[in-house]
């Protein structure tokens, strides 16, 4: 019986452990989130923390830079002529110096003047394959090179997601500058994260499983930097049994074969999508080459139905792959 | 010596230990799982994900229909030119979501979760 006196220090305990957890759970910092339709996606913010003005405020203001780039892109494919890139947006030109960089980097799997052969391609569900001579004559008016060399030719470009990312970069310097140092910033998958999480931890985003819908395949942990993904599983459509999908290779005009999906992380969203998709056209052995050279770049290439990934060197401690649910 | 335990002892150990193990446990549990739909217009519906429910939501090119069924939630119908939402199909991971761009709607899921963010 003189055990029972021993409960009143286990039921304090208790007590205390309890207080404490109620305690935690409310000191955890409040998160303001707003979504808008912006790029012909949905962008998200959230944002922790305090800055110099208050956070939703910080939030309109970050979506009003997106909103800038937006109505420069809003349209879609762009035709240009390089002869007039000098006069064009600053935004334009930042876009276009990336773009050429990415071009050289990955020796033409990306490549900004795919415009006349993606205007070819449609992705619902009872779409075929363009024409083979359409594709021909279309290959024909793509090439970065070739823009160049004819400076007074007007040529289609496809900068869609580099805009996108770079809208997402804007927006993230707005919050930056804000004095903000906790936040995600989501523009149909080009993200952008902040600092690191409100307690101290890297950021943990979750990559998808590539023929798995609904499900996950892994996990990196990242901190300030943007994550791009593209996958042959976001835009598709099956035709005679073959999968069709909308990251083409700009030398054939066709779905690149390589891969079925390219993470990639980096310091802008504007590079992580113009790798994310260079690289998934380069395959995985090239593809990771390429991350060795390009500082602070990191890549997660997943192919096989998912059964194989590929990782380069400054992810490998930063990945863990989840098992089957 | 020998003590004697009252009832009074007992009550406060009880008690005690009682409070102690609810708020160590209960404290630390979250809300159960919400299925949050929104549109351009800031109409913002949330709904439990384990309430069965077909839910209709106007967008900027007509009435798209969200279908929670068995803890999932997907688009069963949407005016959009692709259909690549009604494509996704089901998810059911806190965190999760799917987006009708043209329509300008946004399903999403919250709840505990061990991620911060999915990839597309």
């Amino acid at each position: 019986m003189r055990h029972l006196r021993l409960l009143i220090p286990v039921g304090l305990i208790l007590l205390l452990l309890g207080i404490s957890v109620i305690s935690s759970r409310r000191e955890r910092p409040q998160v303001v989130s707003d979504s808008a339709i912006l790029m012909d996606t949905i962008a998200e913010i959230s944002l922790w923390g305090k800055g110099e003005v208050d956070a939703q405020a910080a939030i309109d203001s970050a979506f009003n830079s997106v909103r800038q780039i937006d109505s420069l892109f809003h349209h879609g494919l762009v035709s240009l002529r390089w002869q007039s890139l000098a006069q064009e947006p600053r935004e334009m030109r930042a876009i276009m110096r990336l773009a050429d960089s990415v071009y050289n980097l990955t020796s033409g799997c990306f490549d900004p003047t795919i415009g006349s052969v993606s205007r070819l391609w449609q992705f619902d569900e009872h779409a075929t394959p363009p024409e083979p001579e359409s594709l021909r004559v279309a290959l024909s008016l793509v090439g970065l090179p070739k823009m160049k060399q004819q400076p007074s030719k007007p040529f289609l470009l496809d900068v869609r997601g580099v805009a996108k990312g770079y809208a997402v970069d804007a927006a993230t310097e707005k919050l930056r500058k804000l004095g903000f140092t906790s936040a995600i910033i989501n523009a149909g998958g080009d993200l952008r994260v902040l600092g690191r999480r409100p307690d101290g931890k890297p950021w943990r985003i979750a990559i998808r499983h590539p023929r798995r819908p609904g499900d996950l395949i892994g996990y990196v942990d990242v901190e300030d930097c943007a994550v791009a993904t593209s996958g042959d599983y976001e835009r598709f459509f099956i035709y005679q049994g073959k999968r069709y999908h909308h990251i083409l290779d700009p030398r054939s005009g066709m779905p690149a074969r390589t891969c079925e999906s390219v993470t990639v992380m980096a310091p802008s969203a504007a590079l992580a999508d113009a790798l994310a998709t260079g690289l998934f056209v380069l395959g995985p052995q090239a593809g990771l080459r390429l991350t060795q050279v390009l500082d602070g770049v990191e890549a997660v290439f997943i192919y096989a139905e998912g059964d194989s990934i590929k990782l380069s060197r400054g992810i490998e401690g930063r990945f863990r792959r989840l098992g089957d649910d | 010596m020998t003590t004697r335990h009252t009832l009074a002892d007992l009550v406060v150990i009880a008690t005690l230990i009682g409070i102690g193990l609810y708020l160590v446990v209960d404290g630390g549990k979250t809300a159960g799982s919400t299925v949050t739909i929104s549109n351009s217009d800031g109409t913002i519906l949330t709904f439990s994900l384990n309430e069965d429910r077909f839910v209709e939501i106007e967008g900027r090119l007509g009435r798209s229909v969200i279908e929670i069924a068995d803890g999932r939630v997907r688009f069963v119908e949407s005016p959009c030119p692709h259909h690549l939402c009604m494509r996704r199909g089901w998810i059911h991971r806190c965190g999760d979501w799917i987006a009708c761009a043209p329509n300008g709607i946004l399903v999403s899921i919250s709840g505990k979760t061990d991620f911060d963010a999915i990839t597309p």
